[in-house]
């Protein structure tokens, strides 16, 4: 190879590497300054909980009709909820029943519920009936203030009413059981 | 003829040396007469007035769009001033970068960022207006962290404008972090509920010609 062919070639790499670099942005060293103090950013990302405790599992309840909401054949369970909000926006409680294990024929507008934080039930004026179709069933809910906690106490009664006559309701079995969501608001 | 070669080896030696040493063989020298020849001057600076601001330890799971108080009561923002003096270069971008040293929180892209560049008044004094989901004249960047490998950084905004000239200038940038609530759903909210991130806040400055 003749010494004029190998000048042409290695110039026509140098071309090549400046142009490479233009195109790339590349910088031919300017000065530069960096911040000396870093500002610290750590952080563990806090949410909330919600607890219900049931009151105790229960095996084997009896249910009649009857009109005595708090005897032998009523469900009855003192039911703590505790609800806490790490966030700095307000969140929302909902306590609900679990009445996927509940049969149709025992949805009855006389399988009655009461649910409320002063103890006691009367028959002739409980909080609702059971017999929808919706589930979970909302029992009840409440605002839990920004990085607030709070804890409830409810007293739960369900009974078959005395009005129920249908043998439609006999010989079924039943699982009912406590659900709740905890959702923040919208901020 | 050996006498010859000896002398006029000695005096190429001698010549060598003097070259080495760089010697003149000038006995007469004259100093010039100069005229409009005197140039003064000092090399500018490269150099900030950096405040990083206060550190951020606690951030919100927010809407979209999230109140700046929302994120102010949580303290999850930093405010950065930065000003060069009248004998600073000029600069290609003013960069605020964070940097990550780690991260438990799965997807990243959860966590949200929003820069605003101005004074209180437009950036912080309207804490219960809403940070918009687009940049604009305040607002000049916005968005997901994304991921990115740890020990290194991201770029949150490249300010290319307030010190592109020689000499004095200043900026305020609000940096505002919170959990995009909207993305947390109940099948990832274990992997981002209790998690962590830990990094910081440094920026950077390249001159220009």
């Amino acid at each position: 190879m003749k010494n004029n062919d190998k000048k042409k070639i290695i110039l026509s790499i140098i071309t090549v590497l400046l142009v490479v670099v233009l195109i790339a942005g590349g910088t031919f060293a300017w000065w530069t300054w960096t911040s000396s103090n870093n500002t610290a950013i750590s952080f563990t990302v806090e949410g909330g909980s919600m607890t219900i405790d049931g009151g105790g599992n229960i095996t084997g309840q009896k249910m009649v009709p009857t009109n005595n909401c708090s005897g032998t054949y009523a469900i009855v369970r003192t039911v703590k909820v505790t609800a806490i909000n790490q966030t700095a926006t307000s969140m929302t409680s909902t306590v609900q029943l679990d009445l996927s294990g509940l049969p149709s024929a025992l949805r009855t507008s006389n399988l009655k519920y009461t649910f409320s934080e002063t103890s006691g039930c009367n028959t002739g004026s409980p909080t609702g009936t059971l017999s929808g179709t919706t589930t979970p069933f909302t029992l009840t809910s409440f605002s839990v203030g920004a990085g607030a906690t709070v804890n409830k106490t409810y007293y739960l009664y369900i009974w078959l009413d005395s009005a129920e006559t249908s043998s439609a309701t006999q010989g079924k079995s039943f699982t009912i059981k406590f659900a709740g969501t905890l959702v923040q608001n919208a901020s | 003829m050996n006498k010859q070669k000896l002398i006029g080896t000695i005096i190429g030696v001698i010549f060598f040396v003097a070259l080495i040493a760089g010697a003149t063989f000038a006995w007469l020298t004259f100093n010039a007469t100069v005229t409009n020849g005197t140039y003064n001057g000092t090399s500018l600076n490269f150099t900030y007035t950096y405040n990083g601001g206060n550190t951020v330890n606690k951030i919100s799971i927010l809407g979209a769009t999230p109140a700046r108080n929302s994120i102010k009561d949580q303290a999850g923002y930093v405010v950065l001033t930065a000003s060069k003096a009248a004998n600073t270069a000029k600069a290609s971008s003013f960069n605020i970068k964070l940097h990550k040293n780690s991260s438990s929180i799965t997807p990243e892209s959860v966590i949200r960022y929003a820069v605003c560049k101005g004074t209180a008044a437009n950036c912080d004094n309207t804490a219960s207006t809403a940070i918009p989901s687009t940049t604009n004249t305040t607002f000049v960047a916005y968005g997901e962290l994304g991921t990115w490998d740890s020990n290194k950084d991201i770029t949150l905004y490249s300010d290319t404008s307030t010190f592109a000239n020689e000499g004095a200038a200043s900026a305020t940038y609000y940096v505002y972090l919170w959990i995009d609530g909207t993305l947390v759903t109940s099948t990832n909210q274990s992997s981002i509920i209790g998690k962590s991130f830990s990094g910081y806040i440094h920026a950077s400055s390249t001159q220009t010609g």
